[in-house]
């Protein structure tokens, strides 16, 4: 079986995207990937058996190329109120799932097998993951820059605190990969 | 000139201090390791892993003065009487407590501003480090552009409420250079330039 990954690149005061969502130069490693970053990527893309978003990380995705050239060949699940009329226009299928989170978990892990289920975003997601205990790692792309304002990964969490491991650290050109495991 | 910076322990939700200012699950990697570090000031000594002794003793041997807020001195009960560190310490303040205001004290209370206690600790400190404590203060000195330097020793828990270091700053962005990763026992030390535009 394979683990639940919050996958985010996130800036040194805490937030996955600025104001209107601007991008902040967070996702420079990723568009523009060094050696070390390709890596990171490749293993990213190799492990992952489906992936579980968000309805406005999915709509950011669908209005910025339809998922034309989503290099993640999985199933895609949306948690969502409302099943868009008429979903993205790339190749990726797409599931919409109405009955929450851990629905849309459990039936994330059925397709993915022994590969990851990756949670590509947004905050509110991983804040309800982690707040029900429904993730296994954490995977963060440290990005040395002060945003000031915008998304906040880590917010309205409440007062309990939550205990990592920190399994690996790696280094690239701006950027550092932490991995975390959650202790549950 | 000595450089201006900042050394501080954050969980990996951004908070250096809980609620009611509790440290004890962010302060864990300072009894995690078998290398002894003596604290300058009073009579501490943290275990930490020899590449955290190594980077603590080098960073506290550069010091030449705090730069510290209000809050700090009281939450910390004025560390003892003893200057944390065991370097001349400024806190900044609108009413100085008189129990410490006598010469030779090891507080220096500033009661008109960030700006003017770091010209104060600069006008002492010759090329050696001034530290900044307290997270308003840091806030402070980030969005005068005042800061050279951040370090951070990250530790592996998500405290959900608390202090958060990175708070208030509405400020453009303020681009970093990460120079230097070094993982000790329960913490990883992060150790970022801050690039002045």
């Amino acid at each position: 079986m394979g683990n639940v990954i919050l996958d985010m690149a996130m800036s040194l005061d805490g937030f996955i995207a600025g104001i209107n969502d601007a991008d902040g130069g967070l996702h420079n490693w990723y568009f523009d990937p060094s050696p070390e970053g390709q890596q990171i990527i490749d293993e990213l893309i190799n492990n992952t058996g489906a992936i579980v978003m968000g309805k406005r990380s999915y709509h950011m995705g669908d209005q910025f190329d339809g998922y034309i050239d989503n290099p993640y060949k999985v199933p895609h699940f949306i948690i969502t109120h409302h099943i868009p009329n008429q979903p993205a226009k790339g190749e990726t299928e797409f599931i919409f799932v109405t009955d929450g989170i851990k629905n849309a978990i459990e039936q994330a892990k059925n397709r993915a097998g022994d590969k990851d289920v990756i949670v590509g975003g947004g905050a509110d997601i991983a804040q309800q993951l982690l707040k029900a205990k429904l993730l296994d790692i954490i995977q963060l792309h440290l990005i040395p820059t002060i945003l000031g304002s915008g998304i906040r990964l880590f917010n309205n969490l409440g007062t309990q605190s939550i205990q990592l491991e920190n399994t690996r650290v790696h280094t690239g050109s701006d950027v550092t990969h932490f991995t975390y495991r959650v202790i549950k | 000139m000595g450089k201006i910076s900042m050394g501080l322990t954050m969980s990996l939700d951004g908070f250096i201090a809980g609620v009611d200012d509790d440290v004890s699950e962010l302060f864990t990697w300072y009894s995690l390791g078998d290398t002894d570090v003596p604290l300058p000031g009073p009579n501490l000594v943290f275990k930490v892993s020899s590449a955290s002794a190594d980077l603590l003793n080098k960073e506290w041997s550069k010091l030449g003065a705090l730069v510290t807020g209000r809050r700090d001195f009281d939450v910390s009960n004025a560390w003892g009487g003893k200057a944390l560190l065991g370097v001349p310490t400024f806190i900044v303040t609108h009413n100085p407590p008189s129990e410490w205001n006598y010469p030779d004290s090891p507080f220096t209370f500033v009661t008109d501003g960030v700006e003017s206690a770091i010209k104060q600790a600069q006008a002492i400190v010759g090329d050696k480090t001034i530290g900044i404590g307290g997270s308003t203060i840091i806030q402070q000195c980030l969005k005068l552009g005042l800061l050279d330097e951040i370090n951070i020793h990250l530790v592996p828990i998500i405290l959900g409420k608390g202090i958060r270091l990175f708070d208030n700053l509405d400020t453009q962005s303020i681009q970093l250079e990460n120079t230097q990763v070094l993982e000790g026992t329960g913490v990883t030390h992060l150790t970022y330039r801050v690039i002045k535009s």
